[in-house]
């Protein structure tokens, strides 16, 4: 029964970082590409809802790579052979995932420069809003292979 | 007094996070490819599995808030600088791997031990205290290596279309 209820909180868990992931990027892309216009606003007034969600997407990281090890554990031991279809998705998703943090550790290092630079450059701004728009599609693409290994 | 800034809240928030997660989903990987993980992973009771995930990052955030407020990483230009970011990597993350090491052995072995054997779980524990400082030493190093790179290639993104200010 205890082991029941880790699980669901597990899953639980996984799914509600997903969702403030995904849903914080859309928020933050729009908030950049529709509110916050650096010519009508303070910085604080354009930055701060952006790092606010930053601060919330790593919080959020650490708890989907927790409960999806956690997921995989579930599993355990009847986990597919890396060379079954289900192993080969598994393998690509957690290239993926690499990927992904690999990039978004990036955004987070560039708003932090952003934060540093007196005055912007327009091109500059708009490459942080993508950041924030690309990491929504990225993780729709991991979705859809948590769904694959999930559903198959 | 020391007089180096403490470091930005969220970017240590954000590289513990990081690390911490890079080095499992790397972990996971290569023991997907090379051992029965599926057995390994069913020996871990899965809460303990959670408490071992977030031992690993409240002590990676403690250690790379030392490690940024020993380099001052974002004003380390020099090459030399870097040595010492790389040098303070090795001692840190040899630090993390230690205290991780502790929890692992009071989570995972103690509670299993015969009084008896606690001479022998002693020295295995010295022995392997050494491993995990250099072996936690080797990843901090790494990562080390690889920030630096990181906050070059974010800082190339933001400063090569930067316009600076008008002094007048």
């Amino acid at each position: 029964m205890a082991s029941a209820l880790v699980g669901i909180g597990v899953r639980w868990l996984h799914v509600l970082g997903m969702a403030l992931v995904l849903g914080g990027a859309v928020l933050t892309w729009g908030h950049l590409r529709f509110f916050a216009d650096a010519t009508r606003t303070t910085r604080e007034q354009e930055l701060g809802g952006v790092w606010a969600y930053e601060w919330l997407f790593w919080g959020s990281i650490g708890i989907l790579i927790m409960t999806g090890v956690g997921n995989l554990g579930a599993l355990a031991p009847r986990l597919p052979a890396p060379e079954s279809s289900w192993g080969m998705t598994l393998s690509i998703k957690l290239l993926a995932i690499l990927g992904f943090l690999l990039l978004s550790i990036i955004r987070l290092l560039g708003l932090h420069a952003y934060g540093r630079v007196s005055n912007p450059a327009p091109r500059v701004r708009q490459r942080l809003q993508w950041g924030y728009g690309l990491t929504a599609l990225y993780v729709g693409g991991l979705l859809v292979l948590a769904e694959v290994l999930a559903h198959g | 007094m020391d007089e180096r800034l403490a470091p930005d809240a969220l970017l240590c928030w954000g590289l513990a996070a990081f690390h911490t997660a890079v080095l499992v989903v790397v972990l996971v990987m290569c023991l997907y490819g090379s051992v029965p993980v599926g057995e390994f992973l069913a020996e871990i009771e899965t809460s303990v599995g959670l408490l071992l995930y977030g031992a690993l990052w409240g002590i990676t955030w403690w250690s790379n808030h030392r490690w940024l407020q020993e380099t001052q990483l974002l004003e380390s230009d020099a090459e030399s600088d870097r040595d010492t970011v790389i040098r303070a990597g090795f001692e840190w993350g040899g630090t993390t791997g230690v205290i991780f090491f502790g929890v692992l052995v009071g989570l995972l072995v103690l509670p299993q031990i015969p009084l008896n054997a606690i001479p022998f779980v002693v020295l295995v524990a010295l022995i392997g205290t050494i491993v995990a400082f250099v072996v936690g030493g080797l990843l901090g190093g790494v990562f080390a290596a690889a920030d630096i790179v990181l906050f070059w290639v974010a800082d190339q993104l933001v400063s090569a279309t930067d316009q600076p200010s008008d002094p007048h």
